[in-house]
């Protein structure tokens, strides 16, 4: 169906679906007035559109899946084990954990070990703070400066506190933790489901930067690396995709 | 946060999309479920000013594409109560009136690609640009899926969907 004007079925869909632009509109109503053909399949466009909208629209108002609502407006969903249970779990995974782990440090270079002690205090950490429901920070966020000032002067050196919001992670506090005799600072963040994530920080264990390294232990993940006087590690669980993301928002804030 | 009530403020959309897509409530579902996480976990990448509604309907088009794949030649499931209502023939006879219902069935019977594009720009009012950009493909591609679609949609229409036509 082509006109004498030039016009072809495309523009009458364009036309229907309001993508022609003022100087084409008014020529092509002159068409349709004059082309029954074109005006019928106008109207079956707009018929079919008419339809859909009554048969689909009542999604608009389907009731939202389940926890899509907590993820978006921020109402914690809880579902964890009891506390107690989950600490339980935490405590006898740390035992075994060491135990093992022990055993792998007595193995590889200097470095090695001190990189694989470093990262399992880190994730023993993680185990034991993050699932705590009662008390999961020595010091909260509510009293930022002093958390920053102390940890800050514990550790050694300055400690930043890097922003995840725009990842769905708020820092919620943090404290001060024995990295094998050495003080470590542990921040917590948690997301709106109250997922949590920790970045744990100490004076560098090494004396060059270093880039990511990758470990996964009991359903835990974590990133750790050394940037200038600091070592950090992050750890949560979660897909190893998603924490990278983490990681990096993390090393982009601090070296920012 | 903005972004986030910018999400929210989409919902309604992704909901209707979602169920006219996948033709099935439980997995319209699941779909938007793992939209907004995935829109979430990477709400950082997100451009500000962008077109967020463009945005989200890209990451649940990716999801659903994935999901088909995953599928692959496996039957689709049909919902237990159309299917019973197929059995029965409860389609339209020639003098009925056409309803909303009939354009469902026919807009079943479309191919994937056109079904999509109609949906979109015909339900979801999405320009050619904004349904180009969420199918991936280009805008000349989205105007001619339109046209073939519309057209065999107009065609079942008059001339009766064949699936149903079959049943008896």
């Amino acid at each position: 169906m082509t006109s004498e004007t030039g016009f072809t079925e495309t523009d009458l869909h364009a036309y229907a679906d309001g993508e022609l632009d003022l100087a084409t509109l008014a020529e092509i109503e002159r068409w349709l007035a004059e082309t029954p053909e074109a005006a019928a399949q106008l109207h079956a466009i707009k018929l079919q559109k008419h339809m859909m909208h009554e048969h689909y629209d009542d999604g608009l108002e389907a009731p939202w899946p389940e926890g899509v609502e907590e993820m978006l407006t921020g109402e914690p969903e809880r579902k964890w084990w009891p506390g107690w249970t989950r600490l339980a779990a935490s405590v006898l995974l740390l035992l075994i954990g060491g135990a093992a782990g022990w055993g792998v440090t007595q193995a590889g270079s200097p470095e090695q070990t001190a990189g694989r002690s470093f990262v399992q205090n880190a994730l023993y950490a993680h185990a034991v703070y993050s699932h705590d429901e009662q008390r999961p920070v020595e010091v909260s966020i509510d009293e930022e400066q002093l958390l920053v000032d102390w940890l800050s002067e514990r550790i050694g050196e300055k400690l930043m506190t890097p922003d995840l919001a725009s990842n769905g992670f708020k820092l919620i506090g943090g404290r001060l933790v024995s990295d094998t005799g050495m003080p470590a600072a542990q921040l917590m963040y948690e997301d709106v489901r109250a997922k949590r994530v920790t970045l744990y920080v100490r004076k560098a264990f090494e004396d060059k930067d270093s880039a990511f390294r990758f470990i996964s232990e009991d359903g835990m993940v974590a990133f750790y690396w050394t940037d200038g006087p600091l070592s950090y590690a992050l750890t949560g669980e979660m897909p190893r995709g998603d924490l990278l993301d983490l990681a990096q928002m993390v090393f982009k804030d601090i070296s920012s | 946060m903005d972004k986030r009530k910018d999400i929210i403020e989409q919902m309604p959309h992704l909901m209707r999309y979602a169920r006219a897509l996948t033709r099935d409530a439980a997995a319209a579902d699941d779909l938007v479920q793992d939209c907004v996480s995935r829109a979430l976990s990477r709400l950082h990448l997100f451009k500000a000013g962008t077109n967020m509604r463009a945005w989200l309907f890209t990451i649940l088009h990716n999801i659903h594409a994935q999901n088909m794949r995953t599928l692959g030649r496996r039957p689709r499931a049909v919902p237990l109560d159309r299917e019973l209502e197929e059995r029965r023939g409860a389609g339209p006879t020639q003098d009925a009136p056409l309803t909303a219902r009939d354009l469902q069935r026919a807009l079943d019977q479309l191919p994937d690609e056109q079904r999509e594009v109609v949906l979109l720009v015909g339900l979801e009012d999405m320009t050619y640009a904004e349904a180009a950009e969420v199918t991936g493909v280009p805008v000349g591609t989205i105007m001619s899926r339109l046209a073939r679609g519309r057209e065999r949609l107009r065609r079942m229409m008059a001339e009766g969907v064949p699936a149903l036509r079959s049943v008896k």
